[in-house]
């Protein structure tokens, strides 16, 4: 099988906090990967990690193949990324941040100019790719992080949360695109708290509960180890610990 | 009431706080520049604590020396008219300066909660009593009527007291009504852009009243002997100076001492007039601030990719890219309009100081050249700039993120920066050059040429220092505040002060000595074309040096840039 991506004992520590502790992804070319995990448990950290916007305390990564202790700037060159923070200059219109990831990525410019009116007309940006990021919504904001991310035509996605804030009909949109990419032998790797979603899109999933795995692999496999009724729902809440349905103790909010 | 003002104290305590504290997930040297960082405003502060209450002895012992009539209380009330006029400005200053430091008007969670806004707009009024340079006033405004009541002058000592809380209150209502007003401007790019230019050139305008005011005073006094000294410098000062509240204060002390408590209702009850006043304009302002939506798109802003991706010469496209998002980016902030715009004016007050006071400024008449006035500008745009130069790389916040995540190697990032920089530091030259020949167009073209030699040279020197500070001592800071939010952290800021006057040094001896002293322009301009390629011969290497510290400090960098 090859591989998108694999890392062995990743781990990252924040003075004594230790937010990724020892991880072994396995993320096969061409899958849907869906990276759940509650608040908290270490996922955009992983993505930070992987990305290399944060250096790991342990272990290494291996991504398309590729060394990042070597082959940083090539990797960045197949990758596209949705980070936590969205990465956007807050004040360069949606065209000149395209522009931008255009021209570091070697665009030229009648390629760079044809997909960036592609991707804004399709994201619903078009209208206001003139205005200045600081004046979008968070959706908007998150529908341009997502355009600069696809632009370069990368191999690999990471999605930190790319449907929050995204309204139905984007979110569908997105979704069908991101679906026809792992078609046409893309890889992504999101991570979403919409646990319908990436039961609908995923096929592979791994788990992460205070910084550790505590499953991984092909969806249908994973349900079927749990009882073949359950839910992607149930399947992360029995994961991490959580029952459904725990009582409340805020009596006071009824009254 | 009460209880808000206490909640809303604690929360800005806390913030206070919390700004200090930092967090776990930096590294030994970031932890170490927080605490340098801590360390200069304290310092700050506690010189101020030190200076306030000097200057509440100094009131207490002239309140004593007037009330007892042991000194004549004329110099005594020039001083104080003084005194409170400069912290008047700088107050009035201090809040349109800083309109965007986390004012509680922007606060949504605040508007959630079940205060009024006549509530939110009392409670950030009365906040204003925080500026440290109300605070620094506030001992000499007390301890002076407590100086006349033991100098025996009890009368004097009442109106001392009611006069200066009605000062204090037209202080705060002055700094809200300026805050707030210029939050309510601030809302609106178009009208930002106005306000920026209005403020630089009036802050231009005013730094050269002090002089003026003061050499008009100067000479009165020194032709008036006696009785009527008073109405002649009186009449020395620009009209509408009886209105200011540091003078109806002043008028109001004199009136206690002559007449007692009867006669200085006037002059009090004008400060009290003066302070509804401002607080009405505060409360529209505030009022409109809620109800505006922040608008306006930038002038110039690519609505297409393509039109945007330009290359600019002698640099890598992947540079080119990163310099004009600089440029961009800078230009559309208020504090990158206010470094483009200020050396201008600023080379103006030198020139028509020079001209009309030369024994006011240090060099004296040295200042009607034409190519030393732009030099001067040189310099001080320098100093303008490095709210840019000096947290490059943090000052992207979440744009950071994005050069890091694209393939842009360390060496493209540092040259792209400096190249953006430069054509900021081109762009506030520009307009120096133009004030300076405009103000003082003599002088050969050799003379000129040299001087922007070597105002380019230095920046030269100067752009990869900047960028090895920025890369150890990042600050998120935001450039779209004008106080200090949007500053560098305050050592970078200090060690660019002093590499500005090193790497400015050589290329302003060449100037001195040998355009002015040895009169031989054009050994000038060849020994400073000399300097400028051995400025670029240094720089190569040290841009090299830059880049390689990068990477050692890149996960720093993402953190602090990304931090809310």
């Amino acid at each position: 099988m090859e591989l998108a991506l694999e890392t062995h004992g990743l781990r990252k520590e924040f003075g004594d906090v230790c937010a990724v502790d020892g991880i072994d992804l396995v993320v096969p070319r061409g899958s849907f990967y869906g990276f759940l995990g509650q608040n908290g448990a270490g996922k955009s950290t992983t993505i930070k990690c992987l990305t290399g916007l944060l250096r790991p305390t342990a272990g290494s990564f291996r991504i398309l193949g590729l060394d990042p202790t070597v082959d940083a700037v090539t990797i960045r060159r197949q990758i596209g990324v949705v980070p936590e923070d969205l990465g956007l200059f807050e004040r360069l219109t949606a065209a000149e941040t395209l522009a931008f990831v255009g021209q570091i990525h070697g665009l030229g410019r009648d390629v760079l100019d044809a997909r960036a009116r592609e991707l804004l007309a399709f994201l619903d940006l078009a209208r206001a790719a003139g205005e200045l990021v600081t004046d979008y919504s968070h959706g908007m904001r998150k529908k341009l992080a997502l355009a600069a991310a696809l632009l370069p035509g990368p191999r690999l996605l990471f999605l930190d949360e790319p449907f929050e804030g995204i309204d139905a009909v984007g979110s569908r949109k997105i979704r069908r695109l991101l679906a026809d990419f792992v078609a046409g032998g893309g890889t992504v790797f999101l991570t979403s708290h919409v646990l319908e979603i990436v039961e609908h899109l995923c096929d592979q999933v791994g788990v992460l509960h205070r910084g550790r795995l505590v499953a991984q692999g092909p969806l249908q496999v994973l349900r079927e180890a749990a009882g073949r009724s359950r839910t992607l729902e149930e399947l992360f809440l029995e994961l991490v610990a959580a029952p459904a349905g725990q009582a409340t103790t805020l009596d006071w909010l009824s009254g | 009431m009460i209880p808000f003002l206490r909640a809303f104290v604690w929360l800005r305590w806390r913030l206070l706080l919390g700004s200090l504290r930092g967090s776990a997930r930096r590294d030994a040297l970031e932890r170490l520049s927080r605490i340098l960082a801590a360390i200069v405003p304290a310092l700050l502060l506690l010189g101020m604590v030190t200076a306030g209450l000097g200057l509440g002895a100094a009131a207490l012992g002239g309140g004593w020396a007037v009330g007892s009539r042991a000194v004549d209380p004329l110099p005594v009330l020039i001083a104080v008219r003084g005194i409170l006029f400069v912290v008047l400005v700088v107050v009035l200053l201090g809040a349109l300066t800083g309109p965007a430091q986390g004012a509680l008007t922007g606060s949504t969670r605040l508007r959630t909660l079940p205060v009024s806004d006549g509530m939110l707009h009392r409670v950030e009024a009365l906040t204003a009593l925080l500026d440290p340079w109300l605070l620094y006033v506030v001992p000499a405004l007390l301890l002076l009527p407590v100086g006349l009541l033991v100098g025996g002058n009890g009368g004097a000592a009442v109106v001392a007291l009611l006069a200066g809380l009605a000062l204090l209150a037209v202080m705060v209502c002055l700094a809200s009504a300026a805050a707030q007003a210029g939050r309510w401007f601030l809302r609106n790019r178009r009208r930002a852009e106005a306000f920026t230019l209005l403020f630089v050139l009036g802050l231009s305008a005013l730094s050269l009243l002090p002089a003026l005011i003061g050499d008009r005073v100067e000479r009165e006094l020194r032709r008036a002997e006696g009785a009527g000294r008073r109405a002649r410098i009186s009449r020395s000062l620009p009209r509408g100076t009886p209105a200011l509240p540091s003078e109806l204060y002043g008028r109001a002390l004199r009136q206690g001492l002559r007449h007692g408590p009867a006669g200085a209702w006037f002059p009090i009850g004008a400060l009290l007039l003066e302070a509804g006043l401002l607080y009405a304009v505060s409360a529209g302002a505030h009022r409109r601030t809620l109800a505006t939506v922040e608008v306006g798109a930038p002038r110039g802003a690519a609505a297409s990719a393509a039109a945007a991706a330009r290359r600019l010469p002698f640099l890598s496209p992947m540079a080119s890219a990163v310099a004009l998002t600089q440029l961009r980016t800078a230009l559309r902030t208020v504090r990158g309009r206010l470094v483009v715009l200020t050396p201008a004016p600023l080379v103006l007050v030198f020139g028509v100081l020079s001209r009309k006071l030369p024994h006011e400024l240090p060099g004296g008449g040295a200042w009607t050249d034409g190519p030393l006035l732009l030099g001067a500008g040189a310099v001080f745009a320098l100093y303008a700039l490095q709210s840019f130069t000096m947290n490059q790389f943090a000052a992207d916040r979440s744009g950071l993120t994005l050069q890091f995540l694209l393939p842009l190697p360390h060496g493209a990032l540092v040259v792209g920066k400096a190249a953006g920089c430069g054509l900021v530091y081109a762009a506030s030259l520009a307009l120096a050059l133009l004030c300076a020949l405009g103000i003082a167009p003599g002088g050969s073209l050799l003379d000129w040429t040299a001087v922007l030699v070597g105002a380019l040279s230095t920046y030269t020197l100067l752009a990869p220092c900047a960028a090895l500070l920025s890369a150890w001592l990042p600050v998120a800071s935001d450039l779209g505040k004008t106080g200090s939010g949007g500053n560098p952290h305050g050592l970078a800021m200090a060690a660019g002060t002093v590499l500005v006057l090193l790497a400015a040094a050589p290329p302003a001896a060449i100037v001195l000595v040998v355009h002015r002293v040895l009169d031989r322009p054009l050994l000038g301009l060849a020994l400073m074309a000399g300097w400028a390629a051995l400025s670029l011969a240094l720089a190569i290497p040290l841009l090299r040096l830059a880049a390689r510290a990068i990477g050692p400090r890149r996960e720093n960098l993402a953190l602090v840039a990304g931090s809310r």
